[in-house]
């Protein structure tokens, strides 16, 4: 196995480990769940790039793995906006504090300001922002990484009871700021991560229905055998295989440096709307037990529902990647999409 | 567990830059892109694939003692390509060149190779494929056409139907019957390559939907072809021709036969602004290009002597939907649409990919068989 298949296989194992129905139901009512974070610490699975120091390889590709692995259990913990944190911060030359990490970026929600190197404003809808030590954000146009202590927060929930918090600034002093930064950059940072928990969650989805699939009987078979319910099956199956290329896509982009806004653009489109098509079908083939909170499905289903809009729905990355594309008056669809832009 | 399939893409490729570089030299230079067409690997021009094979285009991977230029199959992968999202007239020597030269090159004699494969990669010998049957369509293995060991040789007598370019090309392959066993269809299956003028085959032209003449219905009494008329070996005809589909499912032209037209409503948007332009070119993008990643992996895969069928039917099951998708949209909302015989480009090309639209999904094996197919590797049958 690759030193890559080694680390998901150990986040695989060690979430596993962890993550009891009890966890997780204790995490829907916004309990914290200290201990497995603990254990992914541990292991340095909360610090990819750490990791990829030890020369284990890219940092970018082991965050993947990590992340694939988490997404795939429904691991109700900020790994991925941990990563995205602690990327942006060695980006940016800073220090990566300890402790469980966010990010805040969605353009329309973006208000944060600095002044005499304070910062004030308000962030909606920050991923776990109650339980992150501290947040990296863009404020006037440089990054900024501020203390949850500093915040006023008011607790939201997104529909897979992750936290969604809003947190009010008002002269707080940063941790630390940072260089120039591109909030465009950090949201397409963002939304490739997305894609990949999308992408994954899809993948889940699928496995769980093929596997039910598989046992239930009725009529006398499996209903796996009707061919109504194949067909299903292998609809979301060449959805889940897009959805993972897309994130694979913009994840070479992100390391290459290049093409990142175009290749992030469509990979969230792909996932989100990839992995609404096999939330539905991943529902329709279990009937009524994939209704139920005793079954799994809806760790998984629910997730996709809520980040197929963060970071963007397909509404918004199919338009803004239609408008670039015929911006480039000079150059043909065909090319861009070969080359990029 | 279900194997999930093996998609692995690459950022860049380098190795690729050269080759895209001389094809698209060798398209701007072409008379035939004077006029691009939709679903041009539908598109028969013998003198255009006369040139591509003298420019060293088809057969490339082949070894250059058949006349091959011994390129990687990512290197001809961006040659299609381009062909494909140019509009090029490449029907003549797609089938050839795709999939009747590399199944004489694997299967073949050397003297069938020799003689064959050469004047495939020159552009000049063009091949048909002589699967489906009045009563034999997606049940492949169904086949009825019979080919009888008789002296030195093989007497055939049956009926192909859709049998595309028959008229036009030189050669037909073969799936037929040469063994009777009722418990054992797949066994007995060989594949004969017949000369398309051979005496005793009738060729009865059925014209398609957009009202051209592109399939044929064949007719065959007692025609005679050689010994060494067989490809590969006899009974073995079934194991070979499932081994072509990987090659026939995968590529661009599963999912790029309508991109012509999305071209041209880009160039269209820019000249004329229009609301909701941008939004229906990004949501068509966003799918194509991971679908482009999935086929190029499968190529690279392809070269590497792997068979990733179950990959191949992923990329034909969405591509299809996809270049389906491409005429649907635009189509349902774009005023004024498809128009057959205006000299706008756009609506010409609409027309012609609009009016091809539904055989997407059904040549090459339909929707409903991919699916099957896909769904037997999930393991649910
Ligand atoms: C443009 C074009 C070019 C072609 N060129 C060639 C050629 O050059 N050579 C050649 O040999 N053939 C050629 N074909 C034929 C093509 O391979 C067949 O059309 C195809 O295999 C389907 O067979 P059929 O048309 O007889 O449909 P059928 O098999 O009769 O299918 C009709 C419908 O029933 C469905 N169906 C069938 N079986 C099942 C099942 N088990 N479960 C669920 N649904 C099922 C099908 O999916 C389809 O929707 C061409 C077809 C087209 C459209």
């Amino acid at each position: 196995m690759s030193d890559i298949g080694m680390i998901e296989d150990t986040a695989r194992r060690t979430i596993a480990d962890g993550l009891t129905t009890q966890a997780l139901d204790a995490s829907e009512q916004g309990a914290w769940a200290g201990a497995l974070w603990e254990r992914l610490e541990n292991q340095g699975l909360t610090r990819p790039a750490a990791i990829a120091e030890g020369g284990a390889g890219e940092g970018l590709e082991i965050e993947a793995a990590v992340l694939r692995a988490a997404a795939g259990a429904a691991l109700p913990l900020p790994l991925a906006e941990t990563a995205i944190a602690s990327w942006m911060l060695g980006q940016h030359g800073l220090d990566v504090p300890t402790g469980p990490l966010t990010v805040a970026s969605f353009a329309p929600h973006e208000t944060l300001t600095v002044e005499a190197d304070r910062v004030s404003g308000r962030l909606e809808g920050v991923a776990w922002g109650r339980n992150a030590a501290a947040i990296v954000a863009v404020a006037s146009g440089n990054l900024v990484l501020l203390d949850r202590e500093s915040a006023a927060i008011s607790v939201g929930a997104n529909l897979a009871s992750e936290p969604r918090d809003t947190l009010v600034f008002s002269k707080a002093p940063p941790l630390a700021i940072g260089g120039t930064a591109d909030a465009e950059a950090l949201l397409c940072r963002c939304a490739a991560v997305r894609a990949l928990q999308l992408a994954e969650a899809a993948g889940r989805v699928l496995e769980i229905a093929v596997e039910y699939a598989g046992q239930r009987k009725q009529f006398g078979k499996p209903i796996g055998g009707f061919q109504a319910i194949q067909h299903q099956l292998a609809t979301a199956a060449s959805e889940v295989a897009s959805a993972r290329v897309a994130a694979q896509q913009a994840y070479l982009a992100l390391a290459a440096r290049r093409n990142i806004f175009f290749a992030c653009a469509i990979a969230k489109a792909r996932a989100n709307d990839a992995a609404g098509a096999v939330a539905r079908i991943g529902h329709q083939v279990h009937g009524a037990i994939g209704f139920t909170r005793e079954y799994p499905l809806h760790r998984y289903t629910r997730r996709i529902q809520s980040w197929r809009g963060e970071y963007g729905a397909s509404a918004y990355w199919n338009r803004r990647l239609g408008e670039l594309m015929l911006g480039a008056k000079e150059r043909s669809l065909w090319s861009i999409v070969v080359s990029g832009i | 567990m279900m194997k999930p399939p093996n998609f692995s893409v690459r950022m860049e490729y380098p190795e690729l830059e050269r080759v895209r570089h001389e094809i698209r030299e060798f398209l701007a230079g072409d008379p035939a892109m004077a006029t691009p067409r939709a679903d041009s690997w539908s598109q028969f021009d013998p003198a255009f694939s006369g040139r591509l094979g003298r420019a060293g285009f088809i057969g490339m991977t082949w070894p250059k003692r058949y006349g091959g230029a011994e390129r990687s199959s990512l290197e001809r992968y961006v040659v299609i390509e381009e062909l494909l999202a140019a509009g090029a007239p490449a029907a003549a020597h797609w089938i050839a060149d795709r999939q009747t030269g590399p199944q004489i090159l694997r299967f073949g004699s050397e003297d069938q190779r020799e003689r064959i494969l050469p004047a495939i990669a020159r552009g000049e010998c063009f091949c048909s494929i002589g699967m489906s049957e009045p009563d034999t369509g997606s049940d492949l293995a169904s086949v009825r056409t019979r080919a009888e060991r008789k002296g030195d040789g093989w007497t055939i007598n049956g009926r192909k139907i859709w049998t595309s370019y028959a008229h036009q090309s030189h050669y037909v392959l073969m799936l037929c019957r040469t063994s009777e066993n009722a418990a054992a269809r797949h066994q007995g299956l060989s594949q004969i390559l017949v000369p398309l003028d051979t005496p005793g085959l009738t060729i009865r032209p059925i014209i398609n939907i957009a009202g051209t003449h592109d399939f044929n219905e064949l007719l065959f009494e007692d025609v005679q072809a050689p010994a060494d008329a067989l490809i590969g070996t006899e009974g073995a005809g079934w194991a070979q021709v499932i081994s072509e589909l990987a090659f026939e499912r995968s590529g661009p032209e599963r999912f790029l036969s309508s991109f012509v037209a999305l071209e041209a409503f880009a160039e269209m948007a820019r000249r004329e602004p229009a609301a909701g332009a941008a939004a229906l070119i990004g949501s068509l993008i966003s799918r194509l290009a991971p679908l482009r990643g999935m086929s190029m992996s499968i190529a690279e895969q392809l070269g590497q002597g792997v068979s990733p069928n179950f990959e191949a039917a992923l990329v034909k099951e969405m591509g299809s939907l996809f270049e389906q998708d491409v005429t649907e949209r635009l189509l349902g909302e774009v005023v004024p649409a498809a128009d057959p015989e205006s000299s706008d480009k756009f609506k010409r090309l609409l027309a012609e990919a609009a009016l091809r639209a539904p055989s997407f999904s059904i040549r090459g094996g339909t929707r409903e068989i991919l699916r099957g197919i896909i769904a037997r590797d999930l393991g649910l049958r």
